[in-house]
């Protein structure tokens, strides 16, 4: 037993030691009361979950613990006097001469990552740690390993690194995605545009021609020509924008939310100077964002107020921060037109509308530029409205929002 | 001698009609000679001393063979044409394009809008500042 054997090298040394000869006494123990305080060690060893074993300077194994039971498969008595080759395996047999040598030397081997192999010829992965044993006169007699399973470790290091790889690779193809789509988007840009220019230009070109001999109803017809052209250019405009977004670097910092929306409605304030809208701020409403995109947003926002007061008596846009579900959002909120709330799952799609051209203009890009400047943002954008009682539309950014 | 001509400098059939036919409206289409590449648009400038300078040139970016970049910057590094006006005229209102074509010495940056009647003002106002509030440099 490994606690017998133990046990009985410290009690036999204690014994034959007279006490004046000593150094100091070893891990504490007072040798005076050796065999309990002994017994005590033997026991902590002993139930270490580690792999305990001392060596006699041959490779004879001496001591054996639970702990190296339960790792290696043999049972003290079947190891205990056998050389600590047999638990190396083929390759790694030079091991043991190289680490007694050090030992002698009186020098530690410090988490040494290996391999071992068990009674039942698996190979396990294990960390040691060899420290000599001295006896009362701090000569060298032994070695004591302390070893550890690191197999599960090392299987976690090894999915770690090829997960980290895979993650590489996808940046990786993302750069190039995304180069790819900045190249498409300039080609887009430049080629879609040259025809629809042909196009509004030529039909231009036919009016101012031959306009005379054209009836009422052709020339009306090349105006819708010239109007489909330029609204087409109005759309890749639009396209572009909306990718673009998406590709931005985002440069984070605290912005002014209400400053913003002061320059954005004094704006569109002036654009329909003769349609006063009624506008309510709240002040100082921070929040933590790319200032170029949350421009954009805001930009959108009020511009979508303003299209729907536009047959309003009396229109007023309000722009607050309020508590929705116990966090803080803000709301741009109007008195307009509003929308039927069982089509607000269309809201936000790209070129999705809810009126009519004829209706309200407008090419139904504005809101989906919200949302993915929101999201871009890792917010949240939503609304609620009511037909013929407005609207108010709520985001949240989080990161450094000043609840 | 001064010249009153502008080179303009278009790859595209369609939108070389459609600039002369704004450049027409404003009186000043028959001083106006085109280049249809990059190539042949310094071949022009460039090439023959004898030839007199043209007052402005219009200066698309996307040219087959030698591109509107490379053929401002050749413009500019030679001492006959470093002073010449150009003007920038094309669909691209990519970012990386307007800096490009200023830091390379562009005098101005015009995009060609789709809507014809907007883009013969453009022209208009164009030749208006160009050619006659502008004053030219010595040739």
């Amino acid at each position: 037993m490994a606690t017998d054997s133990l046990r009985s090298r410290g009690g036999r040394e204690a014994e034959d030691r007279p006490p004046t000869d000593r150094d100091e006494s070893v891990a504490g123990v007072d040798e005076s009361r050796a065999p309990e305080e002994v017994h005590t060690l033997a026991a902590i060893v002993d139930a270490s979950d580690d792999a305990i074993i001392a060596k006699k300077l041959d490779g004879t194994i001496v001591a054996w613990n639970h702990g190296a039971s339960r790792l290696y498969g043999y049972t003290a008595p079947e190891v205990i006097g056998q050389p600590v080759s047999i638990l190396i395996p083929p390759g790694k047999i030079n091991e043991v001469p190289a680490i007694l040598e050090r030992i002698r030397r009186g020098e530690r081997v410090d988490s040494y990552e290996t391999i071992r192999r068990t009674k039942d010829g698996r190979q396990i992965e294990i960390s040691l740690t060899v420290s000599p044993v001295r006896n009362a006169y701090g000569e060298v007699t032994g070695a004591s390993s302390i070893g550890r399973d690191i197999t599960e470790k090392k299987k976690a290091d090894r999915e770690l690194r090829e997960l980290t790889e895979e993650l590489r690779q996808t940046v990786a193809e993302l750069a190039v995605a995304n180069r790819e789509l900045e190249a498409f988007s300039y080609a887009v840009s430049h080629d879609l545009r040259s025809p629809l220019r042909a196009i509004e230009g030529f039909s231009q070109a036919l009016v101012d021609d031959y306009g005379e001999q054209l009836d009422k109803e052709a020339r009306q017809m090349l105006t819708r020509v010239r109007v489909g052209a330029v609204r087409m250019g109005e759309l890749i405009d639009e396209i572009l924008s909306l990718s673009l977004l998406a590709r931005k670097e985002l440069k984070p910092r605290p912005v002014d939310l209400t400053e913003m929306a002061r320059k954005v409605t004094s704006d569109l304030q002036a654009q329909v100077p003769d349609r006063p809208v009624d506008v309510v701020l709240e002040e100082d409403l921070t929040a933590y964002g790319d200032p170029e995109l949350l421009r954009i947003a805001i930009t959108n926002l009020f511009e979508n107020a303003w299209k729907f007061t536009a047959e309003c008596a009396e229109p007023r846009i309000e722009f607050r921060r309020e508590r929705v579900d116990g966090r803080s959002a803000y709301v741009v909120r109007d008195n307009g037109a509003g929308f039927d709330m069982r089509y607000s799952g269309k809201l936000f799609q790209p070129f999705e509308r809810l009126h009519r051209e004829d209706e309200f203009p407008g090419l139904g890009v504005g809101l989906a530029t919200v949302q993915r400047v929101v999201q871009r943002h890792e917010g949240a954008v939503w609304a609620e409205g009511s037909p013929g009682e407005g609207a108010a539309f709520y985001f949240q950014l989080p990161g450094r929002n000043p609840e | 001698m001064k010249s009153h001509t502008i080179l303009l400098v278009e790859d595209k059939a369609d939108d070389e009609a459609l600039t002369l036919r704004a450049l027409e409206r404003q009186r000043i289409g028959n001083d106006v000679r085109v280049a249809r590449d990059g190539e042949e648009a310094l071949e022009m400038l460039l090439g023959d001393d004898s030839e007199p300078l043209p007052e402005l040139v219009l200066l698309d970016l996307k040219l087959p063979k030698v591109d509107g970049l490379e053929v401002l910057r050749r413009i500019r590094a030679d001492k006959r044409t470093v002073l010449l006006p150009v003007v920038i005229l094309t669909a691209s209102r990519e970012e990386s394009d307007l800096v490009a074509g200023y830091a390379n010495g562009a005098n101005s940056y015009v995009r060609k809008p789709v809507d014809f009647d907007q883009f013969a003002e453009a022209v208009r106002q164009l030749g208006l500042y160009w050619l006659v509030i502008n004053e030219a440099p010595p040739t």
